[in-house]
């Protein structure tokens, strides 16, 4: 053979995109990338016939898999032939082609890479008019195959919606065992679903795994009683409030919200308690890119948290919780990773908006750290109620203020309660060895694995006998 | 109709549930022989278990585990068999020293384990399950014990300190509150697309047992099938739930379930989702003989109308199912 000797080969081979590519994604994540290109669909029709008011209703994907095959089928449309015929099946996006607004999806990888990472063979069928169809078929021997084109035909009505039908056979091996479902991955997967597409999901979008619809939790924080019947807050009097902010970074809209959730206790946190520990999980920061949640409850420095003066997370936090949304008409303006799993920390949107992060959370961190031994705090969090997301942001407008030099931005800081400063109470901390504590537990008639209420028995009794 | 009060020491539904167990071994000891076993459980302070391990099966690598100070020395002390080893150590130590732990017991091929909770700790007791999982081979056998009351769950109380709901703009349910608390709980092992019903008090040992059924799948080595064997739920005060599972090669289940004798046991669960509940009447020694004297295996026709306004039908199905494993209680004195 001929060597050409002033050039070297460079040439994308299959094994590349079927073997290699597929490496770097969990299956779990590829099958979110379906999902996520339905979310892409329901954004055309929306395009097409905009309403406002519940964007995701009436929209649905049914995701069944067996040890056999993989389907995910929905109404979201369908693929538009154009896009059908000259883009959805090359690997990676032209980058002439404008984008389209509003989606998550702008590197025209994810359908590909998860077809071949589940399996060998596939047909996507594509409903995209009453009458109009196109099936396209991977053929289980594509990849021994010279040509790159994969078959299609037309064909008529298939489904009675229109959307989008994938079905893939000849499962690998390993996927296989994982869709027999034999290490639980129906559940995992649920639950992954329905944490990223929680805020969608809400909106009314229709998701189903193997016939289980997938739930989701609202975001929800404490406000003041009388908040949302539109009762004012009064300017000078302290009340548990969220920290609200909002404001247009070059073409993003940013929504953050952030506060308690739950009441925090007076006690110190006993990190051992199960309770504690499991209730830990709802804290943190949860970020989200056109409704797409990309990063979820978050307590690491991502999202600043033990950075620039903001304390480390410690379990004493687990009742903070924060939300930031990033929209925007261009996906490609958001701050999010290629693979949508999450924030592009190096993003100067997402750098300008973490200081907004740290102002919020650094007030309820300092709420905690001020209280946290205060049996007191009871009464700062009596009068509050849960309010979700969409009800703070209602409500919020007449309490929104310009930020310094921010013109496009406005936001909320709450003045949270101060420990009151008459009659101060302090913390008395110590041990005895729990065979004295039983002695003493029992000599006050209380159960001896209540240690607090038996320190506590002796120091009423040695005050009484101090002050006779 | 019977009094619902049990009395303490007299407690046929658990006595019945630990009768099943030692069937259930007898039921796999057609694949292996379970004499041959290694036993190790959470015997607390009495080792009862391990002593009818030894005697109804004849198993005698028996290591029981103890965290708690006080109860190890108990145990030492109380320990009814010199060839029971007891160790100080929780399932999590357990699970790390799980070859070494083994070699006390004399290296056994496959092992029985028996994690036996009693408190509502449920979200560190499926951490224990899911720990213990990836250390247990094909044939290995777990039965988990676990509180499933749902009145433990305090409801009420969690129901006054939640603050109000006001996205619906009434007071959080009970139901709601329950089924937070417990997803809450349950964390990861939770199962997705459960809803209030699946909460109540007599539906929760169903929804346990799934949850201990994906701790160990989520943990099992490659190859392994977990295999349901039977899931019960008594109660005797505090309503308890027992799931016990094999691990065989994956393809094999047919073949094995046939060999054992499961698929036609009137115990077997095929699922996680199915628990047979266990609610015996307790009853006194004369009307036990007059209801065996006459109670046919599927016909209740000839029990007489005074004990039948003392048992309804519910109370004689009952004992109809379990009459073969209710106990004999008898006064005696030392």
């Amino acid at each position: 053979m001929a060597i050409n000797a002033s050039e070297v080969k460079v040439y994308p081979t299959k094994s590349f995109f079927t073997t290699n590519l597929t490496r770097d994604i969990e299956l779990q994540d590829a099958i979110l990338d379906l999902l996520d290109n339905c979310v892409d669909g329901i954004t055309r029709m929306q395009k097409r016939k905009p309403s406002s008011a519940d964007p995701y209703s009436h929209y649905w994907a049914h995701i069944t898999f067996d040890k056999s095959q993989f389907s995910i089928e929905d109404n979201c449309g369908g693929i538009p032939p154009g896009i059908a015929y000259e883009h959805a099946f090359v690997f990676g996006r032209d980058p002439e082609r404008a984008v389209d607004g509003g989606t998550v999806g702008v590197y025209g990888i994810g359908m590909k890479r998860a077809i071949f990472k589940m399996g060998c063979r596939a047909s996507v069928l594509s409903q995209h008019a009453k009458n109009e169809s196109l099936t396209v078929t991977i053929p289980e021997d594509w990849e021994r195959r010279d040509r790159w084109e994969f078959p299609c035909k037309a064909t008529g009505k298939v489904l009675n919606e229109l959307g989008t039908r994938i079905v893939v056979e000849k499962l690998h091996d390993n996927i296989a065992d994982e869709f027999s479902n034999r290490t639980n991955f129906q559940n995992r997967l649920s639950r992954a679903i329905k944490q990223y597409y929680g805020r969608i999901i809400a909106k009314g979008f229709g998701v189903t795994v193997n016939g289980v619809a997938i739930d989701h939790e609202d975001f929800r924080l404490l406000v003041p009683k009388g908040y949302l019947a539109g009762k004012r807050l009064p300017k000078t009097s302290e009340q548990i409030m969220p920290y609200i902010f909002d404001g247009d970074f070059g073409g993003v809209q940013v929504d953050l919200v952030c506060g308690f959730y739950q009441p925090i206790q007076g006690d110190e946190v006993d990190e051992f308690d199960e309770s504690v520990k499991r209730s830990a999980d709802n804290a943190g920061w949860t970020l989200s890119c056109n409704d797409r949640v990309v990063v979820y409850n978050d307590k690491s420095e991502l999202t600043g948290w033990g950075t620039s003066g903001v304390p480390r997370y410690h379990g004493q936090f687990r009742t903070f919780a924060g939300l930031v949304q990033f929209k925007s008409s261009d996906p490609s303006l958001l701050p999010m990773h290629t693979t949508k799993r999450g924030i592009d920390a190096n993003s100067q949107i997402f750098l300008q908006v973490r200081e907004y992060m740290r102002i919020g959370m650094g007030n309820f961190t300092s709420f905690t750290n001020r209280w946290k031994s205060d049996d007191r705090v009871v009464k700062a969090f009596a009068g509050t109620e849960l309010a979700t997301l969409d009800q703070i942001e209602e409500h919020a407008t007449p309490l929104l203020r310009k930020v310094r030099n921010r013109d496009s931005a406005r936001q909320y800081n709450p003045s949270l309660p101060q420990p009151p400063s008459e009659n101060p109470t302090r913390q008395i901390k110590f041990s005895r060895p729990q065979r004295q504590i039983r002695t003493v537990a029992k000599f006050f008639d209380i159960d001896p694995d209540e240690v607090s209420a038996v320190g506590e028995a002796a120091f009423e009794y040695a005050y009484d006998e101090a002050r006779k | 109709m019977r009094s619902k009060a049990h009395p303490f020491h007299l407690r046929p539904n658990k006595h019945i549930d630990r009768r099943l167990f030692v069937e259930s071994l007898q039921l796999l000891s057609h694949i292996h022989n379970v004499r041959e076993y290694g036993y190790i459980s959470l015997g607390g302070p009495f080792l009862e278990d391990a002593r009818i391990m030894y005697a109804d099966l004849g198993i005698s690598r028996l290591m029981s585990i103890e965290r708690s100070e006080n109860e190890y020395r108990r145990q030492t002390f109380n320990v009814p068999l010199p060839f029971i080893t007891c160790e100080k150590c929780d399932v999590n130590s357990l699970v790390a020293n799980f070859e070494s732990k083994l070699e006390l017991i004399k290296n056994p091929e496959h092992v029985i384990v028996w994690l036996d909770y009693q408190d509502t700790q449920r979200g560190t007791q499926l951490d224990d399950v899911r720990a213990l999982a990836p250390k247990l081979g094909a044939f290995d056998i777990v039965r988990v014990t676990m509180n499933a009351s749902q009145s433990d769950s305090k409801a009420t109380e969690v129901v006054e300190a939640t603050p109000t709901d006001a996205a619906t703009g009434d007071e959080a349910t009970a139901g709601s509150v329950v089924l937070d608390k417990i997803r809450t709980q349950l964390g990861p092992f939770f199962p997705e697309g459960a809803s209030e019903k699946d909460v109540v008090d007599r539906a929760l040992p169903a929804l346990l047992s799934r949850a201990i059924y994906s701790a160990f799948k989520e943990g099992i080595g490659e190859g392994l099938e977990v295999v349901s064997v039977t899931n019960l739920s008594y109660r005797d005060g505090q309503q308890m739930l027992t799931v016990t599972v094999t691990l065989w090669p994956g393809g094999d289940e047919a073949a094995l379930l046939l060999k054992a004798g499961l698929d036609t046991w009137p115990f077997y669960s095929p699922t996680a989702a199915d628990v047979h509940r266990i609610d015996v009447p307790t009853m006194t020694l004369r009307e036990r003989t007059e209801i065996d004297r006459l109670l046919e295996i599927e016909s209740m026709d000839r029990v007489p109308e005074d004990l039948r306004q003392i048992f309804d039908d519910s109370d004689l199905e009952q004992y109809q199912k379990y009459r073969r494993y209710y106990p004999t209680y008898a006064r005696v004195a030392v």
